[in-house]
This record gives structure tokens, sequence and C-alpha cells, in this order.
């Protein structure tokens, strides 16, 4: 019942930055998202081949390098930037599905 | 991370596309995975549950209770247990008054949707609850 196959439209330094993951993330790395979702020109609903957007990854566990404080910034600024917070994957996952799959403290 | 998707709107019903196990991000987080259920869990049920998000068939067609009861061994299960009987009392107890409300106006019928709002439940759903035959919980209702 998944959707099929989806052609991602996440460039391709933001994607290999995601998965840097469970290698250590960098100061540099976040700089670079940063601007990335800061610059106006950006679409901050942007996917990648499963269908999600910079606000699953941020909001999911995957990132593991990333403190906690640091992903709900990210994620404000993303929503600030007007990302889609029901944007679903191509498993029909939301931002909140992966948030809440976390289940561990502090997630 | 789930406080702050759940106050700028995240939608609290929505659910995945598994044909098997759809669900809800309430169901997401009960789920333990070989893991004790945390600290998600415990804020989607709390952000969640005060949101207005449904406690029926968060996980394929279980309830938060049934799912809930599969957890018995984690360290939150007693404050999630507790979280999910008041929410549900308190609903319980807004649909009774809605209810009764719609009766005393003539206008209850097994069509009648009770609005919670996000979830709508019908008297004949609520009924279930009862196991009355639709027409016979029709006539209770009138004369409550």
């Amino acid at each position: 019942m998944s959707r099929p196959p989806v052609q991602g439209n996440l460039p391709q330094h933001i994607n290999e930055i995601k998965y840097t993951s469970p290698l250590p993330f960098t100061a540099q790395h976040l700089l670079i998202l940063r601007e990335y979702i800061a610059d106006d020109t950006t679409d901050v609903n942007a996917f990648d081949e499963r269908g999600r957007t910079l606000l699953h990854w941020v909001s999911g566990p995957t990132n593991k390098g990333l403190a906690l404080a640091t992903k709900v910034d990210l994620a404000q600024r993303l929503l600030a930037r007007g990302a889609d917070i029901n944007f679903c994957d191509q498993d029909g996952w939301t931002a909140l599905h992966t948030a809440a799959w976390g289940n561990k403290p502090g997630r | 991370m789930v406080s702050c998707l759940v106050a700028a709107g995240a939608d609290l019903e929505k659910r995945t596309y598994s044909a098997k196990n759809s669900f809800t991000p309430l169901g997401g987080a009960l789920n333990h995975h070989g893991r004790a259920i945390g600290i998600a869990a415990i804020l989607v049920g709390l952000h969640g549950v005060h949101a207005g998000a449904s406690l029926d068939r968060v996980w394929g067609d279980l309830s938060a209770e049934q799912r809930l009861a599969q957890e018995r061994d984690s360290p939150h299960f007693r404050s999630l247990k507790e979280l999910v009987k008041r929410a549900r009392s308190t609903r319980t107890r807004r649909n009774i008054a809605r209810l009764r409300s719609y009766a005393t106006r003539s206008r209850a019928s097994v069509g009648v949707r009770l609005l919670d709002r996000r979830a709508l439940t019908t008297v004949h759903y609520y009924n279930s609850l009862f196991g009355l035959p639709d027409e016979l919980f029709k006539k209770i209702v009138r004369n409550i």
C-alpha cells in the first residue's frame, strides 16, 4: 500500500550530511544546514528518495549526533520557513511519527 | 521534539500507509520493538490527549489501552495507563453530557455525531460500548 518510489529533490550535499549518521555530526555540518534553511531560495519541503524531508530527519531518532535543543532549533527554523508539518513520506510517516517512534528519553 | 511538533499543529490522527498495521503517532510512540517505551510515549500521550488525539485504533485496530497492555514491563507503563484511563473517562463523560443534550432536544438518533475535536464518533459507535441493539439504545437515549 506504500507509494511508488519517489524521485527525491533534496540537494545532494544535504542528503550526504543526513547520512553521516551515526558518524559524528560536526559544527560544519550544522552550519551548512542552517545556511541551507535560511536561504530564501531553498525549498524546505524538498525530500529524499524515500519522500522524507529535512523535518522528518530532524525529528527522527536517526540523527544521533544532534542534541535535542539543536534539533528543536532546526525544526523551528524549518517550520518558520514554511515546512509542511504534515508532509508524508512514501510510507505515510509525518515528522510527528518519526519523533514519536524515537522512544528514547530526550527525543 | 514531540511537544514542539504538536504545538506547531502536527496532525495527531495521521495514519501511516501500511496495510497491516497502519498507526497514528500515539500508536508509534507506544510501540516498543524490544525497547521500553519512553519519554516520547509520555509526551505524545500528554500532548496528544490534550489536543484531542483519538485513543481508538492507534495501532492497526488496537486501541491505546490494548496496545499498552502489551507493554506491562515498561517503567512508564503506570503513568501511561493512568493518562489513557483519565482521558477515556473524561471523554466518556463529555459524550454522555452531549448525548443527554441531544436527547432533551429530541434530536438523539443513531446517526447523531458526537464531535470529539478531531475524532467523530456516532451514537452507533458509542452504543458499541453498551452492546445494545441500535433501536433499543435509541429509545433509551430518548428517555434519558
